[in-house]
């Protein structure tokens, strides 16, 4: 029986050797951001630099960092929402604090026509900054795609949208967007039903996608990259970044991944950095903030991981196959006006429709079409 | 020994092929060049190097490690405790009642295990300016909370058994009632707080809902970070540390028999003394 209670000791023992709180200072920085952004070579150039211990946490969609955020104090110093709707919203609560100028003395780096959208759609630069943008295009499996559509060029959602088309490309699998808002706006260009939000046309989306969704095999926004590689999609609506990876990892088994920007509806979507209101160690963010917006810094992030830092002086910086690759990193004053940047909601109305299109796509993505009309019209 | 029919074999070919094939095809892979999990190229040990090498991981995995013990001996002490005040033949008012509250987070969702904390925790720190912020030690009060049921139940299933006569005996010898608790029962049921120990362990290793909700700074867990890992494609790397992980287990379980096997035959013995 000794030998019991020795072992229990020795689980005790483990517990007390383990609790002892590792070398702790106050010299951090808490950081929360996506997996893999910005990697552990970038970090520790920071805490070498500044002897800044960083503390790097990471989360897998914006609804668990906005529920750390709302939920009063959650420790972090430095965040990376995405614009919209999550940063946007977030910062009329008032959860972030107004970015200190003189500590960060190259917050002029952030400039150019992403900065320029990032206002016009409501963005405010004095509390978080406009750091990361993609764009949301069409990722394929080149040999699959062009085996089917010989000749064709692949520059449209019609490929996707069209019945007759993607009933052609069903059986190697389609992949969709897990949100609505990724997918809606380029449904309303591609039936020509305008693009206000307008909660009439979440019926006509109804009777649209009832045509389809057969074709569709996932609707799944992280799990593109893997889906593309393994040959369990061919054609799949993602982020620039993640078809960047895709395109890496897909060199090494020896497939083609291609991404495009389509013509008719191209998209662009925007990461903020801010500093929370509550942030434990502001002066701390302050100089993390001022080591990444160094353009030889933000590069390799853009080099790492695909997202591109909205540092005009960087993009000298990016490795080539980024730089040269102009669906990846779309390059020209006209060709970057005219892709689109969703908007937040202003309006009763246009809060009503983000409600029924939400309600609509699980429908959809349920394949549940039996009580329409009664569901998508309120 | 008697023969094993086939139907009986057949059952229990595909039963083991049920539990253990996705485990072995996991390990398989980990020894794969392959980028992508699930695509055999060549055999390499690359990825387990990359594992050695990645801070993230090996940081999340002490702490997780860290959390799982602080909360399986949390649990644990409050486990026996309670087990103890609801078998006790004494008087006690709320016996019952504790009894059946203490076995609910069996079976309420862990999110709104997760949710009901974090508000506490928020109202606890409008009131009273604690917890300060989230980290470690949250997560670890709500593992804790999540695995008690389940060392309570364990440790009240062997108490059901004891030998009452063995502690009136030391009672009535003079023994004081804390006395006879560290050296009479908490010998005899020295086993059973071991397995609940072990059960609060893992409960806690393999927890991300309550994680998620109760975390802060420094407190990345290894599920929430390889959670957060699938969304850029999930490497071999996962599955080299996952190999890792089982070897490192399936050694503690055969250590493990190893000395409840020597223990049996000791028992044995004794036992066949006193006859």
């Amino acid at each position: 029986m000794s030998k019991n209670i020795l072992i229990l000791s020795l689980f005790l023992l483990l517990t007390i050797t383990l609790s002892l709180k590792k070398s702790c200072t106050d010299n951090v920085v808490n950081i929360y951001g996506w997996y893999g952004i910005i990697n552990r070579e970038i970090l520790n150039g920071f805490e070498k630099e500044t002897g800044i211990k960083v503390v790097y946490d990471v989360y897998d969609n914006n609804d668990t960092l906005e529920a750390k955020l709302l939920a009063t104090n959650s420790g972090y110093d430095i965040i990376f929402p995405s614009f919209i709707p999550y940063a946007a919203r977030q910062q009329k609560m008032g959860v972030y604090s107004k970015l200190n100028k003189n500590l960060v003395s190259n917050l002029h780096n952030i400039d150019g026509i992403i900065t320029e959208k990032y206002v016009f759609a409501g963005g405010n630069l004095d509390y978080l900054l406009p750091i990361f943008w993609g764009t949301t295009g069409i990722a394929y499996n080149e040999s699959v795609v062009s085996s089917i559509f010989s000749g064709e060029e692949i520059d449209s959602y019609d490929i996707l949208l069209d019945p007759e088309k993607i009933k052609k490309i069903a059986k190697y699998g389609v992949s969709f967007p897990e949100e609505y808002i990724d997918i809606f706006p380029q449904t309303e260009a591609f039936l020509g039903i305008g693009r206000h939000k307008d909660v009439n046309n979440i019926a006509k989306y109804l009777e649209f996608f009832k045509k389809i969704r057969k074709y569709i095999k996932k609707f799944s926004s992280s799990t593109m990259i893997h889906d593309l590689i393994s040959g369990e999609i061919a054609i799949a609506i993602g982020s620039s970044d993640n078809a960047w990876r895709a395109m890496k990892s897909g060199k090494n088994v020896g497939k083609n991944i291609i991404y495009t920007i389509p013509q008719n509806y191209g998209v662009i979507w925007i990461d903020c950095v801010g500093i929370p209101q509550k942030a434990p160690h502001k002066k701390n963010a302050c100089k993390f903030l001022e080591y990444i917006l160094r353009p030889e810094i933000a590069a390799k992030i853009t080099n790492s991981s695909g997202i591109l830092v909205n540092i005009p002086t960087a993009s000298k910086f990016f490795c080539e196959e980024i730089r040269k690759n102009r669906h990846i990193f779309p390059t020209g004053h006209d060709f970057l006006d005219s892709l689109m940047i969703g908007s937040p909601s202003k309006n009763m109305y246009e809060i009503q429709y983000d409600k029924a299109a939400t309600r609509t796509w699980s429908q959809i993505k349920m394949n549940r079409f039996a009580h329409d009309g009664d569901g998508a019209a309120k | 020994m008697k023969k094993i029919s086939k139907t009986v074999l057949a059952f229990l070919i595909f039963g083991y092929a049920f539990l253990y094939v996705p485990i072995v095809l996991l390990m398989v892979n980990s020894f794969s060049a392959s980028e992508i999990p699930g695509i055999w190229t060549t055999f390499s040990f690359k990825w387990f190097y990359k594992v050695l090498e990645d801070e993230d991981i090996l940081y999340a995995a002490i702490t997780s490690l860290e959390i799982a013990s602080i909360s399986a001996t949390g649990a644990v002490c409050l486990g026996i405790l309670s087990a103890t005040a609801t078998k006790n033949p004494g008087k006690f008012r709320g016996k019952k009642f504790l009894d059946s509250v203490i076995i609910m987070p069996v079976v309420m969702p862990e999110i709104i295990l997760g949710f009901s904390l974090l508000m506490l925790f928020m109202a606890a720190e409008s009131l009273l300016g604690l917890p300060k912020e989230r980290g470690l030690m949250t997560v670890a009060i709500g593992h804790i909370m999540a695995s008690v049921a389940y060392v309570h139940m364990t440790v009240r299933t062997r108490m059901m058994s004891l030998d009452s006569s063995l502690e009136e005996a030391a009672l009535s010898l003079g023994a004081k009632p804390f006395t006879v608790f560290t050296q009479i029962k908490v010998p005899i049921i020295a086993k059973s707080i071991l397995a609940g120990w072990l059960l609060a362990f893992t409960l806690s290793l393999d927890d991300l809902v309550i994680a998620s909700f109760l975390s802060g700074p420094g407190s990345t867990t290894l599920p929430i970070l390889i959670f957060s890992n699938v969304r850029i494609g999930v490497t071999p790397m996962i599955n080299a540390f996952a190999t890792i992980f089982i070897v490192l287990i399936a050694l503690c379980i055969f250590l493990a028999f190893l000395i409840t096997s020597k223990k049996k035959n000791s028992q044995k013995e004794q036992v066949t003394n006193q006859n």
